[in-house]
């Protein structure tokens, strides 16, 4: 087992990179439907969940993974 | 103690040895008739009344040149009021003059500035030592001039009523005089000559003076008149230690009263507030961190909130009545500021500015420090007071407040002399602030330090957003005006103290950034993967869960000290951060998302971070970060601002899956899987699974806060198969909230608030995906991969194929439902408007004349003059001679008449309908959709595009007209209901459905779907596959009679189009069209009539069935959405009308062809 994690003061972390909880913060404003209407809608959302493979490399080291940490946990 | 006097005797007050001693003695009997009046020698005068009547004498005096201070220095008190006709301004009861000694004066005044107003106010006797007497006093007489006696009872009840009641102004207005008088001696001696004017000008924070005296009197006026009272006998005995001393003196007889907190609303009632309820009020306020009790309730005085007494005074020196009193009033503040602050040294008041005052007067400050002498501590305060009048802010802050309670407020505040000038919070209403208004207004005591705001400060949190938008707070704010008594000010400044708190100081100094960082992605670049180098990590962290993540901890180095969130609470707090706004609980929610997060990176990233972001040092650089954005910018995220109530759950974001509570297919998926490969290699819908139907239950986060979450079925799954797991991210829209009742805090929702997830909803997203809500256009989702059980579409993009008539559907009286073409709904509803039964009802009734059942109406003069009328042989020559009154009447029972008509007329024909079975019809119209998913072009989908048909129930006019085939939509609010044939029928109502049609270049993104409708001749009409629709135009050959089958009537009808050359010798020549109507319908309305035989008629929506080889005939049918018109000129028609001119021309050319054609018909149907 390694060892514990020892308290350290290093630089910040939170100058190096924007974390993804660093949400956004914008009025509700921006939600107009009417707005979005203006705007053209060839992009749709392909996410067909029957579609991916669940035994590629991917899902399989995942699993993996998540298995390996649950039990160990 | 002496025996009471009988009610013959009365008290006087008389000059003892020991002070102010009271003696009996007889009073005359009053005068039995005469009326009393203001004049009247008989009536006594008041405390008030004596002193009212000096006033004028004093202020003579004074603007006759004489010094009153001069006077008073050289003890010429006396003469003062000799020279107002002293002699005459006391009177005994029968209306004798009393000499009056200067001594007694002092004394008297001594007395009101104590108490002695009491008398002043009704409240004759409040000196201590007779307080609880019984006695008859001289001063009060009935109007009769009978002496009132007046019990202890009586004068506390006077003395609550007057305190209590704001509508006392007579009372207040009468004592004005004597204050003005007082204060303008109070004032004349602190001013040392100068002009009133000038004193005006020098202290016009009267309202402050008034309001920070009560400190030492227990409620009402009085108190307020005790400050110039105490200052002139502080004055008149030179020494400054009166003051204490007669302030101690004011404790003393009024503090004994039990503690008793006035509030003032914002409305500008007076509310009292007991001591614990302060100590709770503060407790909430987090005053017990500031160790409010101990500034406030141990003292056992009265404290009051900036109370009604100085609404009261405003409003009384404002009113109209009192406007001239104002600048006599006025001036007795600056002494009482003075005062007050000398006698509220613990608890800083805030110094006061004026700003119309004149530089020239600021010389005044070294005349009054010469007259005061060795009064140091008033000189300073003086000075104190008048130092921002100069401009220089730092002067009051030099002054040293020596106040233990002072010392421990900043001591906690952590922030030295802070206390001392931090204004006042303002939070009054504008319409109190018009009575502090600058000059005398309070504010402008603070002037001096402006408000960041530039107007009135608030309590509580701040932030840039909008109020309505602010974050909701449970913290509850007294409406406390700005001039605090002492007492007040402790508590002002707590409040203010715990205000800086609250604010908004500034605790990150990362926040906002000041640079653009790289994103995520840019930074790491790959997604996460595992690495060997991960191995090395110590297990808690390999292995960290959102949930093993709150209860880790760091080992300090130095000692067995384990860092947890508690350790970082109180390392944020010590930066600064608010113990209000920042709750342990709140740290520790926070702190198991940072540890969750940055072991999630060490463990992913381990080759480009190595061990460096797991540290105290990071978690607490972003625990104040996360503090700087949601407590001094307001800021919330998603699910914050969802359960907060004020965002929409159904808003696009991207939540992570922190944790599965439950899967009802773990366990089967567990049993099921082989030991040596992964669970995905069975099927889950191999899986015989007992709780197919039950739905898992997660965790979603968006990294600051947690809320549960359902999923569907179609989405449990997905979980079961692994598609969905612990760290997913997924981008979440038109979610429903489960148990959510009300706005709830995150921290507090617990585990009864659940979001409700769909897989149409629900699609996973990037690893590097920022958390929280989407900004920005919501892309539909592919029409191919709507599931059918997955819940309402957002928004999906569709091409119409085909466009159907408008339909209309009847629900049944006797259940079930039938669905009627355009043309025969009108036909039912021409049947049902001229039903028979209504038809005769309505006859009926309308011949039926309705009297009056009212005896009192048919007896009103209308009545008459309707029977007279009716029976006169000539009613309009009677109708002539009516009144005007008489016509009205006449009219009015004319349209009662009418009235009552239709009314009864209405009941029975819904009686004879519901009778008939014709009760209203419940009539749906719904408009059918053929649409098809849209593929992109280039793309590599190979299976073909998913068809699908959409029933707009109540579609709107702008639906029907706008909606158009072979455009393409992006279409809202659909919602799957089933799949027949793969064709994926949904339903929506036009209200919730928007249908925006995507312009022709957008049309270019996707590959071509549409074939435009043509007309199909019997030449090629094998072309057309077996149940395919096609539309055609021909001549109607025979029209068959409407037979039963099964619970449909049936028809056939045949036509030919003569696009076969030997038709009559054709076996293709033929088309056999099958119409079908419900029982009930086809009583009513044939679908065609035998008179159509030989019409040119073009048909839509056909289907083609199976040919009948043996009768050597095309067969079609037609249903619901099958349309025939005998005319090309309807939209959607054109494309049959060349066929049917064609049709038209070669019928009226081949009638034997026809006859022909007729004859086989009915030889194949047997006639």
């Amino acid at each position: 087992m390694a060892e514990e994690p020892k308290v350290t003061m290093e630089d910040a972390k939170i100058d190096l990179f924007e974390d993804d909880d660093e949400f956004e913060e914008f009025e509700c404003e921006e939600w107009d439907d009417e707005k979005e209407e203006e705007k053209e809608a060839t992009q749709q959302w392909e996410d067909d969940w029957d579609d991916d493979d669940v035994n590629d490399d991917f899902s399989l080291q995942l699993r993996r993974e998540l298995e390996n940490n649950s039990e160990k946990k | 103690m002496a025996a009471l006097p009988s009610l013959q005797h009365c008290w006087r007050i008389v000059p003892g040895d020991e002070g102010w001693t009271f003696e009996a003695f007889e009073f005359p009997p009053p005068p039995p008739a005469e009326p009393p009046s203001a004049d009247d020698p008989s009536r006594l005068p008041s405390m008030a009344d004596l002193l009212l009547q000096a006033s004028p004498a004093i202020f003579c005096d004074v603007s006759g040149g004489a010094s009153v201070k001069d006077a008073v220095d050289e003890g010429g008190g006396g003469q003062m009021f000799r020279t107002g006709g002293g002699g005459q301004m006391f009177r005994t009861g029968s209306g004798k003059p009393v000499a009056v000694m200067e001594s007694s004066i002092s004394r008297a005044i001594a007395v009101l500035g104590q108490g002695g107003m009491l008398a002043a106010e009704g409240q004759a006797s409040c000196s201590a030592s007779y307080a609880d007497s019984s006695f008859s006093c001289s001063l009060f007489q009935s109007g009769s001039g009978k002496t009132i006696k007046l019990s202890s009872k009586s004068l506390s009840r006077a003395s609550n009523l007057l305190s209590d009641n704001k509508e006392n102004f007579s009372h207040s207005q009468k004592c004005e005089p004597i204050l003005n008088h007082v204060c303008d001696i109070g004032q004349h001696t602190w001013d040392g000559g100068g002009n009133l004017v000038d004193k005006y000008l020098v202290n016009a924070g009267e309202e402050t003076t008034c309001n920070t005296k009560p400190l030492i009197t227990v409620s009402g006026h009085k108190r307020q008149l005790t400050g110039p009272t105490c200052m002139y006998l502080s004055e008149k005995q030179s020494d400054a230690d009166v003051c204490t001393k007669t302030m101690g003196c004011g404790m003393k007889n009024f503090a004994p009263k039990e503690p008793q907190i006035k509030i003032q609303t914002a409305g500008g009632r007076s509310l009292s507030v007991s001591g614990d309820a302060l100590k709770r009020a503060m407790n909430l306020l987090g005053g017990s961190e500031f160790g409010i009790q101990s500034c406030n309730m141990n003292s056992g005085d009265s404290l009051c909130f900036s109370s009604s007494e100085k609404r009261d005074f405003n409003m009384t020196s404002c009113s109209k009545e009192n406007i001239p009193l104002i600048p006599i009033f006025k001036p007795k503040c600056a002494i009482n500021e003075g005062l007050t602050e000398k006698m509220q040294p613990c608890f800083g008041t805030p110094t006061q500015s004026n700003p119309f005052r004149p530089a020239s007067n600021l010389n005044s400050t070294g005349g009054i420090r010469e007259r005061i002498g060795a009064s140091d501590d008033i000189c300073k305060h003086t000075e104190r007071e008048r130092a921002p009048l100069l401009g220089d802010t730092s002067y009051s802050k030099e002054l040293p407040i020596n106040s233990p309670m002072q010392d421990k407020l900043q001591g906690v505040d952590g922030s030295p002399g802070k206390q001392q000038n931090s204004p006042f919070v303002d939070i009054l209403n504008d319409n109190h602030g018009e009575s502090t208004v600058p000059p005398f207004g309070l504010l402008s005591a603070y002037s001096c330090k402006p408000s960041p705001n530039g107007g009135k400060r608030r309590l509580g949190r701040r932030s840039s957003i909008s109020p309505f938008k602010q974050p909701r707070q449970s913290r509850f704010f007294a409406p406390l005006l700005n001039g605090f008594p002492c007492k007040d000010a402790q508590i002002q400044s707590v409040l203010s103290c715990a205000d800086a708190k609250a604010t908004k100081s500034s605790i990150s100094s990362h926040y906002p950034f000041q640079q653009k960082r790289k994103s995520l992605l840019e930074f790491f670049q790959l997604p996460p993967h595992h690495c060997s180098l991960a191995e090395n990590l110590p297990d808690k962290v390999k292995h960290m869960s959102a949930e093993t993540a709150a209860r880790f901890t760091f080992s300090a180095e130095s000692a067995s000290l384990q860092v947890g969130s508690e350790v970082l609470w109180k390392m944020l707090i010590e930066s600064g951060a608010s113990p209000m706004s920042c709750s342990k609980e709140w740290t520790a929610n926070h702190y198991k998302w940072i540890v969750w997060k940055l072991a999630a990176l060490e463990r992913c990233y381990p080759a480009q971070v190595g061990r460096t972001l797991l540290t105290v040092a990071n978690i607490l650089e972003e625990l104040k970060y996360r503090y700087e954005r949601e407590v001094n910018h307001g800021h919330r995220s998603a699910i914050k601002k969802i359960l907060e109530g004020d965002a929409l759950c159904s808003s696009m974001m991207i939540l992570c899956i922190s944790a599965v509570h439950y899967s009802p297919y773990k366990k089967l998926e567990t049993l099921d899987k082989p030991k040596d490969k992964p669970s995905s290699s069975t099927s889950i819908d191999d899986l015989a699974n007992p709780v197919k139907h039950e739905v898992a239950k997660i965790e979603l986060t968006d990294g600051w806060y947690s809320v549960n979450a359902v999923l569907d079925v179609p989405l449990s799954r997905q979980l079961a198969l692994g598609k969905l797991f612990i760290g997913q991210k997924l981008r979440v829209c038109g979610a429903s909230l489960c148990g959510w009742v009300a706005p709830v805090g995150p921290l507090e929702a617990g585990g009864n608030v659940a979001l409700s997830l769909h897989i149409n909803g629900t699609f996973r997203t990037h690893w590097a995906e920022r958390l929280g809500f989407c900004k920005g256009y919501r892309n539909p989702l592919s029409f191919r991969c709507i599931n059918v059980n997955g819940g309402a579409v957002l928004r999906t993009l569709v091409g119409v194929t085909r466009l159907y008539p408008l339909l209309y559907k009847e629900r049944l009286q006797q259940g079930g439902s039938v669905i009627r073409s355009e043309r025969t709904e009108s036909k039912m509803l021409q049947i049902y408007k001229q039903s028979m039964v209504a038809e005769g009802i309505m006859s009926e009734l309308y011949g039926e004349n309705f009297g009056s059942s009212d005896v009192a109406e048919d007896e009103s003069e209308g009545a008459k003059i309707f029977k007279l009328l009716e029976t006169a042989a000539e009613p309009d020559i009677l109708m002539e001679t009516l009144t005007e009154q008489q016509l009205v009447a006449y009219k009015n029972y004319q349209s009662k008449q009418e009235e009552r008509r239709n009314s009864e007329i209405k009941k029975r024909v819904e009686m004879a309908l519901d009778g008939a079975g014709l009760r209203s019809r419940e009539v749906t119209p719904f408009l059918r959709v053929q649409v098809v998913g849209m593929t992109p072009r280039n793309s590599n989908i190979t299976r073909p595009c998913r068809r699908g048909l959409i029933t707009i129930w109540e579609p709107t006019e702008k639906q029907l007209l706008d909606l158009e085939e072979g455009q393409v939509y992006s279409v809202t609010g659909l919602v799957p209901v089933s799949l027949n044939n793969d064709v994926l029928q949904l339903q929506t109502r036009g209200s919730r459905t928007k249908w925006e049609c995507l312009q022709q270049s957008a049309r270019g993104n996707f590959e071509p779907f549409f074939s435009p409708r043509k007309s199909i001749s019997l030449s090629n009409i094998g072309e057309v596959p077996i149940s395919s629709e096609f539309d055609i135009a021909g001549v109607i050959v025979y029209v068959g009679e409407l037979y039963l089958s099964g619970n449909h009537k049936k028809q056939w009808v045949f036509l030919t189009d003569g696009s076969i050359l030997d038709c009559i010798n054709s076996p293709n020549s033929l088309l056999a069209i099958s119409f079908s109507l419900s029982i009930t319908d086809a009583e009513s309305c044939a679908p065609l009539h035998s008179a159509l035989t030989g019409s040119t008629v073009v048909f839509c929506n056909l289907i083609k069935r199976v040919r009948d080889q043996a009768d050597q005939l095309w067969v079609a049918e037609a249903t619901e959405y099958s349309t025939y018109s005998f005319s090309c000129s309807s939209p959607g028609l054109s494309h049959l009308k060349e066929a049917a001119d064609s049709v038209s021309k070669w019928s009226r050319m081949s009638s034997v062809e026809i006859e022909k054609l007729r004859e086989r018909v009915l030889g194949i149907i047997g006639f």
